[in-house]
């Protein structure tokens, strides 16, 4: 336990941990991870979050307004690394908290968390810089197969990363699958972390290349069969935060503000209280102060 | 002789290997722990081997080069035994690396070490030597180390080697390239000090060269140097030609200039004394306070703080106030909080009747404004005002403010008002605390952001310190204690959380009536995150009061012992042990 504690103050603190205690964390991680459920169930009260992309201070920034976990109980949509200069901290902080408070914290898996995406889009280039080689990539990604791919609230509310899938109809479709592995490129586990909803009828190619687009009835019918209230989903940036669609048939949750630290997007939590009372909360990105961002090279003299 | 710890975890050996690894970060964590390798291996061979291999590490990347100078300049001098001199080559040669933080660190440890060089003679012949060594250099921008060597020399050498760095200097003054040029005009006010071995006309000439260059960012730095000068008997000899000076550089036409001066004026009125800032200067000062550029009269607003302590009473009235009316409607919100940030202080110079009269109407013009920075900056200044006015006269005038930043869009300025209205409160006491005032603070108790509630629970506490438990009882604490049935768990939490603060002002007879019952309701409560806390709560208060108030906590651990989450059963479990 105090290991754990440990770790986390220091992760609360973005100082990253040396390469034998993310091992040891990785396995604790999976040890707990592989009893999990594709489907996880998961209780009232509980905060639901999207994409944070690396962008460690604005989760601090989330944890502010949402309130600090284990107090407070989370479900993150997954998307965890990439992009942002922090996904390792970030992850690594999330990781921990999991391991320490594991009833408080659920992690989707989110079309990011995989080995190909993560070589191109910032985690491993991470890793390598300050790790100085690729084990703790291994490591992370070796975590990610093992990372649930949906979670259900109180029956009710149906959470996954991108969205729906042509192959999946009941909730026992996705119970079926077998997920300890590397994201497919096609296929049900695919499509669940790479589809979009869209104001179609039916089912459309994706434009991502991966997953499909689905429309309002898709949504309609899945939720009338499985009989849940609304989809709790995350995977495409919202620059209000969150949106709804499909008369609050379906919901997309954005957690990471001035994405990629340019787009000046808002960000948004999903509190749903103890009697499933939906409460957004929007915050911004995080102050120049609060990242400790001094730069440390001065400007070259030619710009006098 | 310090004796360094290795905590690195890694041999020696292979931290000294790592200084030729190809990866850079290996080679940035050795040269980090230099000073280790130095003490491990003594300073004989840190003399002999690791200094010339250091000569190698030379054209490294910027970014290890940084960490070598400041690795170097950590303590070095003791770790080759004192024997500075044998650093000088290393530090000379890292004066000439692109990077300008490396060149100057470099060049103030060459001083550091001239210092501790054993004879006059010595430090004599190599200062000179790597002086003219660099300045002879083909890179230019080495001429930046010899601008600040030479004030450091020059009054401990020979007539003759005064002359030479004498010439250097003019030379370096009028050199083509401007960045070469800015070097001795930022590094001119040092070489000022040494008046009379800088010879007058030395001065005036080089200022006046300076005066008449084209860049601004040369012209700039006159100021110091004029400042500087004047700690000098120069000043004595030659005040009108300094004054003049300061005057042209006032009515530069480049702002940047006039904002160097500006950001100054404290430390030109200090230096000139009060009397010839009120004759020469102060209606510059005035004149920025209506610049056409917003940037001076920010900085001419956020000056008003220091100068005024220069103007006398009358001034401050008849001058100054009459032009701070239009600042605080200027369009451009960074000058209106910068007067925001200066203006109160005015108040304690001009006194009661005048600042009722003229300080009141502008502090209450800007508690209005409609950027909330600028709302929350008057506020962080507020005891100028009110230990001139007194609190209560303004306690009810600042209230329907404090309202409106109660609700704030954002966040942070609506954690920053509590801390404002706990303010108030703890000077004047109960009677600031009307209905009103504990409305706002049991809605920041409720506030949806959890770091507002936060803020308001720690300012809770200090007022209660202050106002006594009775008082709290009856105004605020039964209404955070009915939190307890409120649907959203977050705001429950409250109700715990504010106990676990208030903790040091209850005494046993509050906690057994009234606190007690709360836990024990709470620890039935159906989410688990409410019996943790419930937990941890608990624990607390048994182990700060103590006495009769223990055993019925350790009743309710007990009661969550099987409890069927796993965190509340160890939380319970854990304090029972600790108790």
């Amino acid at each position: 336990m105090s290991d754990l504690d440990q770790w986390i103050t220091k992760l609360k603190n973005c100082q990253f941990l040396n390469e034998q205690e993310v091992i040891s964390l990785c396995t604790k991680a999976k040890e707990i991870l592989i009893s999990e459920s594709n489907v996880e169930i998961v209780h009232t009260p509980v905060t639901v979050c999207g994409d944070i992309h690396g962008q460690f201070h604005d989760l601090i920034e989330l944890f502010k307004v949402g309130g600090d976990c284990p107090d407070t109980n989370y479900l993150f949509l997954g998307d965890l690394v990439d992009r942002g200069f922090n996904s390792v901290e970030t992850f690594l902080l999330l990781l921990a908290f999991k391991v320490r408070f594991p009833d408080r914290i659920t992690i989707i898996r989110g079309n990011h968390e995989s080995r190909q995406t993560t070589q191109v889009y910032g985690f491993y280039d991470e890793c390598q810089r300050k790790y100085g080689s690729a084990n703790i990539w291994r490591h992370c990604t070796d975590v990610f197969d093992y990372l649930t791919i949906s979670a259900v609230i109180e029956n009710r509310v149906f959470c996954v990363h991108g969205g729906l899938s042509p192959n999946i109809v009941e909730i026992d479709d996705v119970k079926s699958l077998d997920r300890k592995q590397e994201v497919p490129h096609e296929g049900a586990m695919c499509d669940l972390l790479w589809s979009d909803p869209e104001d179609i009828i039916g089912w459309g190619v994706s434009p991502r290349g991966a997953g499909y687009i689905f429309g309002g009835d898709i949504t309609k019918e899945f939720n009338k069969t499985n009989n849940y209230d609304f989809i709790c989903r995350a995977h495409q940036l919202v620059l209000e935060g969150y949106k709804t669609m499909f008369d609050d048939q379906l919901l997309t949750v954005w957690s990471a503000p001035n994405y990629c630290y340019r787009v000046g997007n808002q960000a948004s939590i999903l509190e749903l209280d103890d009697n499933l009372e939906k409460r957004f909360k929007i915050f911004l990105a995080a102050n120049v102060e609060q990242r400790g961002l001094i730069g440390r090279h001065p400007v070259p003299d030619y710009f006098l | 002789m310090p004796k360094i710890e290795n905590t690195t975890g890694m041999p020696i050996n292979l931290i000294i290997d790592e200084l030729k690894s190809d990866d850079i970060r290996k080679r940035i964590h050795s040269v980090k722990n230099l000073d280790l390798i130095a003490s491990t291996i003594g300073p004989e061979r840190t003399k002999n081997e690791l200094i010339p291999f250091i000569q190698e590490l030379l054209d490294d990347d910027d970014e290890v080069l940084i960490e070598l100078v400041e690795s170097l300049s950590k303590n070095f001098i003791e770790l080759v035994g004192g024997q500075a001199q044998v650093l000088l080559p290393t530090f000379e040669a890292l004066c000439k690396v692109e990077d300008a933080s490396v060149r100057e660190k470099a060049a103030n440890q060459l001083k550091k070490c001239f210092t501790l060089l054993p004879d006059q003679k010595k430090i004599e012949e190599l200062s000179m030597g790597i002086i003219k060594r660099l300045n002879d250099s083909d890179y230019y921008l080495a001429k930046n180390a010899v601008v600040i060597l030479v004030p450091a020399i020059i009054n401990q050498v020979s007539q003759n080697n005064q002359n030479d760095l004498i010439n250097i200097i003019l030379k370096i003054s009028q050199d083509q390239i401007p960045q070469v040029r800015k070097f001795s005009s930022m590094y001119f006010q040092d070489l000022v000090k040494h008046f009379p071995i800088v010879n007058e006309t030395l001065i005036q000439n080089t200022l006046n060269s300076f005066i008449k260059d084209e860049q601004d960012f040369i012209r700039m730095y006159i100021v110091d140097a004029l400042i500087a000068s004047s700690k000098t008997a120069f000043f004595q000899k030659q005040q009108t030609f300094v004054l003049n000076m300061f005057k042209q550089l006032a009515e530069d036409q480049s702002w940047r200039v006039r904002y160097y001066f500006c950001d100054k004026l404290a430390d030109i009125g200090d230096s000139v004394g009060k009397d010839s800032y009120r004759k020469n200067f102060q209606n510059y000062h005035l004149k920025f306070l209506q610049d056409s550029e917003p940037e001076m009269k920010s900085i001419a607003a956020l000056k008003i703080e220091k100068v005024s302590s220069f103007m006398d009473s009358e001034e401050i009235m008849n001058k100054l106030i009459p032009l701070l009316k239009s600042i605080q409607q200027d369009q451009n919100p960074f000058v209106r909080n910068s007067l925001a940030s200066s203006v109160l202080s005015l108040s304690p110079i001009i006194g009661k009747k005048n600042s009722s009269e003229q300080i009141l109407p502008i502090f209450l013009t800007l508690l209005k404004d409609q950027d909330s920075e600028v709302r929350i900056t008057l506020f962080k200044k507020l005891s100028l005002i009110t230990s001139v006015l007194g609190v209560d006269s303004l306690s009810q005038s600042v209230i329907p403010a404090l309202t409106e930043l109660a609700q704030d869009k954002n966040w942070r300025i609506r954690a920053s008002t509590i801390e404002v209205l706990s303010f108030f409160a703890r000077a004047i006491g109960p009677e600031f605390l009307s209905d009103k005032v504990l409305k706002l603070l049991i809605d920041w108790l409720g506030d949806k952001v959890y770091a507002v509630r936060q803020t308001a629970i720690q300012q809770t506490a200090l007022l209660i310190q202050i106002l006594g438990i009775p008082w709290a009882d009856r105004n605020l604490l039964t209404k955070i204690w009915g939190f307890q049935s409120i649907q959203n768990y977050l705001q429950r939490l409250t109700v715990l959380f504010t106990i676990t603060q208030i903790a040091s002002s209850l005494n046993n007879d509050y906690i057994l009536k009234t606190i007690l019952p709360l836990l024990q309701q709470m620890s039935k409560d159906s989410v688990a995150n409410i019996r943790s806390n419930v937990c941890k709560t608990s624990i607390l208060l048994a182990k700060e009061k103590g006495g009769n108030v223990v055993e019925p906590l350790k009743k309710v651990l007990q009661s969550l012992c099987d409890d069927q989450d796993a965190e509340v059963k160890y939380q319970a479990k854990s304090a029972l042990e600790s108790l």
